[in-house]
């Protein structure tokens, strides 16, 4: 494995590879969020307790979903960076970051949206969301933190720690509806045995699922491609490129 | 289609503000973030190209005032030259 990994750790190959990959993610990454979204608006049927309240599922449940799946990868490409020094790791860690935070922040947002029909508030300082809110400032923290340094492989070692650590919450926003009394309900697909929930709203939500990754594995292609801009931006193949890519773009 | 007409499902059964407000906010975030990843890529790219001119007209400069330096002594020790010339004349 080492031995097919090890040229993704230069810069210019793992730069080359995001750009093969970018348009496949993007296209259908964004047909699959449409199809799903549309679907679960338009189409599922409507649930007996919430009426259609509850078709903010389809945006809210993908999000906390990618929300926790970013921050262990960030967490992972943290790790990597620390034991192994991978030179592109900690570039990842901080090209998955900002689209952990923007998709926490959208869960947060749409969980307010739900909860003050179905609660009668937009806000209440109960476990789940207060968890979720600290997994939002971890995402900030790491990003302050590495902006913080001029030395960026200084910079990668402190936030990569910092991302470590936090990786405590995960497990408490998971079972944060099971210890403590919430408001927020248990989960619903994510626990063993059957999911309870009827095919037809189940599907549109494990596609919206699967869309809002293509999309966030979408924007990570492109941040990664700017984080390696951004470190090797006095290499000739990176002056090549911005050349190249110019004269294409006056050709038009 | 679950609904009967656009305006139910517009309407979202009295819920429309939660709904819309839910979908509107995620969609305008994801935008967001997906344009600042595309506009920062730009910026970098043209970033490159400056720091090529700047490199390319340092250089330029160098060579430039390196040829004035050279004929201005010459044109020093010239004259300097003429006027020994003159003065033992």
């Amino acid at each position: 494995m080492w031995k097919w990994l090890h040229p993704y750790a230069k810069t210019e190959r793992t730069y080359h590879l995001c750009q093969r990959l970018l348009p496949w993610f993007s296209v259908l990454g964004l047909a699959v969020i449409l199809f799903a979204t549309v679907w679960g608006l338009a189409y599922a049927p409507t649930d007996y307790q919430q009426s259609e309240a509850y078709r903010i599922i389809y945006v809210h449940v993908p999000t906390a979903v990618l929300s926790k799946s970013l921050y262990s990868a960030m967490a992972l490409a943290a790790f990597i960076g620390l034991v192994w020094q991978v030179k592109t790791s900690f570039m990842a860690m901080m090209a998955l970051a900002p689209i952990g935070a923007t998709v926490t922040f959208i869960s947060l947002i749409t969980g307010a949206a739900w909860g003050k029909p179905m609660w009668g508030t937009w806000w209440e300082w109960d476990a789940r969301l207060t968890s979720q809110l600290i997994l939002m400032f971890l995402f900030l923290g790491v990003i302050s933190l590495y902006k913080a340094f001029e030395d960026k492989q200084q910079a990668g070692k402190a936030a990569g720690v910092m991302a470590i650590v936090g990786v405590i919450n995960l497990p408490i926003i998971h079972y944060s509806v099971e210890w403590w009394n919430t408001l927020h309900q248990g989960a619903t697909i994510l626990k063993l045995g059957k999911p309870s929930m009827p095919p037809e709203m189940l599907w549109p939500l494990l596609l919206s699922i699967l869309g809002w990754a293509l999309v966030s594995g979408a924007v990570f292609l492109l941040r990664m491609q700017n984080e390696i801009l951004h470190r090797e931006i006095k290499r000739p193949w990176v002056v090549a490129l911005a050349n190249k890519n110019s004269a294409s773009s006056e050709g038009k | 289609m679950y609904f009967e007409d656009i305006n139910s499902f517009l309407d979202m059964g009295g819920y429309g503000l939660y709904v819309w407000l839910s979908f509107g906010s995620a969609a305008l975030s994801l935008l967001v973030l997906w344009l600042d990843s595309l506009f920062s890529k730009r910026t970098l790219l043209t970033q490159v190209l400056s720091e090529q001119a700047r490199q390319a007209r340092i250089k330029a400069a160098a060579e430039q005032s390196a040829t004035a330096e050279k004929s201005a002594t010459a044109e020093k020790s010239a004259t300097a030259e003429q006027r020994t010339n003159g003065e033992t004349i």
